[in-house]
């Protein structure tokens, strides 16, 4: 339960942690699209630079950055294995039925390990120094305009802060109730698949009820402390913009500029 | 037989971070078929302690003995059904553990997962039912539809209805209004007479006076005090260093400045004797 | 005294439920006290609290009248009512909204549409009267029960009711949460001129209350100050409860041939008689 990536926050003071979680999120997310204009080695090599910058910046031991990538680590090899045995092109050094190692494939099979594995870590970067909290909020600012089309943004923004706080909640439930189960001697780890689904029912249906009574008992809670629906809500918490979002802009702007100037066209 | 811990610590997620120490150090022996309570405040470490009880954790080091059964560091979770049949658990709310159709299939699930056919295991169902003060006809309900306080009665029978040696109860009437409270402590108090173990752990000092042969007190993860009731509350001035509260009576007797006691009365009754005999004499 | 809140001839009953859980009651709750609602599990206590904020709304009859502040109860006066009640409920987890404790606090003014330049003041002022302002930006999973409490009477402080009800709002805290729960209560009270109405079994609490209202089965058997109500043992019996410590004690003396004078309503009336008798004899 402690591998879970979600709420993996480390509290830290570094440049990137004062950065506002929006810019930080707009950033993650077009890092994903604009590392496809790196394609040759010279702007792969400017992409890995800036990422082993970005990452130093956090000042956070490179261990734990190991563990956000180590979950995934097959499907990047794998992915990149693929490319290396079914791209065709440029010399070819070795064939068998339908694999094929060529000069391209090679290149192309480091360039995909490179690009996976750098969307990661950026990814990784931003959820390690990003409170969820404050995800959600940027999550909320980002699809702000969909309020145009009557979607229920604040709405949905309070569902996934709560979801969010109730996360260990729950977890501490789920332990509670396997300890109970477990002193009844009731068997979580051993016997076929069968069996093991057998036995999740006395986790589940209690989970399950306790969970109902949570949302029951919450949402009589927000009623009687007068909550009836975003409309003539106020907000407590706010986002900031800071001169440290400006670094991170022109940081980003530097990177793309650079991958637009050297890529091969 | 006996209860015995020798030098047991657990640290809770060692190596990382967090790394918190649970147990420090916990020496104790305790005869078994003996009503033991287990005071101390919240994160005192009770409940860790109690959850080494039945191996739902491990010592980081050091050896347990209990119901005839040893656990150390290296006891493999595959040996642990015997020593979960003997050693039971409740744990506080235990209303939450309940998931059968029915109650009697609720309460018959421990005692088939230790072993018992299905008919036996009903029939015991059927008995701790009863034991527990439900009507028969209860049997066949969801145990959804049953008050808070009749899920509780059924979810204690559940973990009384293979009779274990041990039975360890986290404030099992917290939240119980005073009578259905008062029934249950008879409960156990009779399971325990009946040549049984009982470790209550609680905050009610009036149940400690009331109940207890022998009472562990934890402070911080270390066991600093084991004695009988009358040890225990003999040192007012020990528990107020320590938080700790004297029994309703107790403190009672305290203010009354000009009697004298010869002994400090710890329950209603000998507060009412002690007061008696001053007053007569 | 003024009446802040007042029933007359209001029922519930829940949908598909057999009988009324509230059948016809009536009583008035000045302004300014503290009022203890006792009675068994299920007697319905809990559905009074849902009744006075309009959480639930009563059985239709042109009778029925629920007042609170001085405004009648109806569809478009709820939120007005819900202004002036706040309720701190029993789960301490089930009811913290908010990511943090400031925005937990926060919550019931961003309801309102507080203005945030207010707000800030605001959060800040209420946290720092219950005592929690080196944990303003704690997340609730690091706060214990009684912790979490304080956090929702800060909340419920920050819209500046009349009314502050707790429903059952200390029977999940140990002993000193318990305690410092309701010494809050208390200092709270006095400091905002706050009407306290108390759902509780804990005897000891009801017995420190202005005024008693109590329940059995939906319907209010009695109602009145503590001596009065808990000098009846018969009736506190029957609905499932125990008599405060000092009622025992003095049945348990005058069973024993000690005369105590029916005069005597506190512990300290008590204390200080028994202490009398000693010197006389």
């Amino acid at each position: 339960m402690s591998k879970i990536i979600i709420g993996r926050y480390i509290p830290g003071d570094s440049l990137i942690y004062k950065m506002d979680p929006r810019g930080k999120l707009l950033a993650t997310i077009c890092f994903i699209f604009f590392i496809f204009l790196a394609n040759n080695w010279i702007t792969y090599s400017i992409t890995v630079f800036f990422s082993i910058v970005a990452i130093l910046a956090t000042r956070l031991r490179i261990k734990v950055l190991w563990d956000g990538i180590k979950p995934l680590i097959w499907l990047i090899f794998f992915t990149s294995l693929l490319q290396l045995f079914f791209t065709t092109g440029g010399t070819t050094y070795w064939q068998w039925t339908i694999f094929t190692i060529s000069s391209y494939g090679l290149t192309n099979a480091v360039y995909v390990f490179i690009r996976f594995t750098l969307i990661i870590l950026i990814s990784t970067v931003m959820t390690l120094t990003t409170m969820p909290l404050e995800i959600a909020d940027a999550m909320e600012w980002l699809l702000s305009p969909l309020r145009l089309i009557k979607v229920p943004v604040d709405k949905i923004a309070l569902v996934m802060s709560i979801a969010l706080r109730f996360v260990p909640t729950l977890f501490d439930q789920v332990l509670k109730i396997m300890n109970a189960q477990r002193s009844r001697g009731a068997d979580f780890s051993s016997g076929g698949l069968i069996k093991r689904a057998k036995a999740i029912a006395p986790l589940l249906v209690p989970l399950f009820i306790s969970s109902l009574e949570t949302a029951i008992d919450l949402s009589t809670a927000m009623e009687s402390r007068g909550y009836r629906g975003s409309q003539g809500r106020s907000r407590y918490r706010i986002l900031k913009w800071s001169k440290y979002d400006l670094y991170n802009l022109s940081y980003f702007v530097l990177l793309v500029g650079l991958l637009l100037v050297f890529r091969t066209h | 037989m006996s209860i015995e811990f020798k030098n047991v610590n657990y640290v809770y997620s060692p190596g990382s971070p967090l790394e918190k120490k649970g147990l420090d150090n916990i020496n104790f022996t305790i005869k078994e078929n003996k009503f033991i309570t287990l005071i101390g405040h919240t994160g005192s470490g009770k409940s860790t302690l109690m959850q080494h009880f039945n191996a739902l954790l491990k010592p980081t080091s050091g050896e347990i003995k209990i119901a005839g059964i040893t656990i150390t560091p290296q006891t493999k979770n595959k040996n642990l059904k015997e020593l979960r049949r003997r050693v039971s658990l409740v744990f506080q709310f235990p209303e939450a553990q309940l998931f059968e159709n029915t109650v009697i299939d609720d309460i018959a699930f421990g005692p088939k997962n230790f072993g018992y056919t299905d008919e036996e295991a009903k029939e015991l169902a059927g008995k701790w039912l009863e034991k527990v003060g439900l009507p028969a006809e209860v049997a066949t309900k969801s145990p959804f539809d049953l008050s808070g306080g009749q899920m509780r009665r059924v979810a204690i029978a559940g973990v009384m209805a293979y009779q274990p040696d041990v039975l360890c109860l986290d404030e099992p009437a917290a939240g119980l209004d005073p009578q259905a409270k008062a029934q249950m402590m008879q409960l156990f108090l009779d399971y325990q007479k009946e040549g049984h173990t009982v470790i209550l752990v609680t905050h009610n000092m009036d149940d400690v006076a009331e109940y207890a042969d022998d009472v562990l007190v934890l402070e911080h993860g270390k066991l600093i005090k084991h004695g009988s009731p009358e040890e225990i509350f003999s040192n007012p001035s020990w528990l107020k260093e320590h938080y700790l509260d004297l029994p309703t009576a107790t403190k009672f007797a305290n203010q009354l400045t000009n009697y004298d006691f010869a002994e400090t009365p710890l329950t209603l009754n000998q507060l009412v004797q002690g007061i008696s005999k001053n007053v007569k004499e | 005294m003024d009446n802040i809140i007042s029933f007359s001839n209001v029922s519930l009953t829940y949908p598909e439920a057999k009988r009324p859980a509230i059948n016809n009651i009536s009583f008035n709750i000045k302004k300014g006290s503290w009022t203890a609602i006792i009675g068994h599990n299920g007697s319905g206590k809990s559905t009074i609290t849902r009744l006075i904020n309009g959480l639930l709304i009563p059985d239709k009859d042109s009778d029925t009248i629920i007042e609170v502040d001085g405004i009648k109860l109806s569809d478009d006066t709820v939120w007005q009512v819900r202004d002036r009640v706040g309720i701190v409920f029993q789960n301490p987890d089930n009811q913290f909204v908010g990511a943090t404790v400031a925005d937990d606090v926060a919550f019931g003014l961003e309801n309102r549409g507080v203005p945030r330049e207010q707000m800030l003041d605001i959060v800040d002022k209420s946290i720092a009267n219950v005592g929690m302002m080196e944990y303003k930006f704690a997340e609730p999973s690091n706060l214990s029960g009684g912790q979490k409490q304080r956090v929702a009477i800060a909340g419920i402080l920050a819209v500046k009711p009349q009314i502050i009800i707790l429903d059952e709002a200390t029977s999940m805290l140990d002993p000193n949460g318990r305690k410092s729960i309701l010494s809050l209560v208390r200092k709270m009270q006095a400091k905002n001129n706050l009407t306290v109405i108390s759902i509780t079994h804990d005897i000891d609490e009801a017995e420190k209350a202005d005024d008693i209202i109590v329940l059995d089965d939906g319907v209010i058997i009695d109602q009145g100050a503590p001596e009065t109500i808990f000098k009846q043992a018969d009736l506190i019996e029957k609905i499932g409860l125990e008599e405060p410590f000092i009622y025992r004690l003095m049945t348990k003396l005058r069973e024993n041939g000690i005369d105590i004078p029916n005069k005597i309503k506190s512990q300290e009336e008590l204390l200080e008689y028994l202490c009398q008798l000693n010197l006389k004899m």
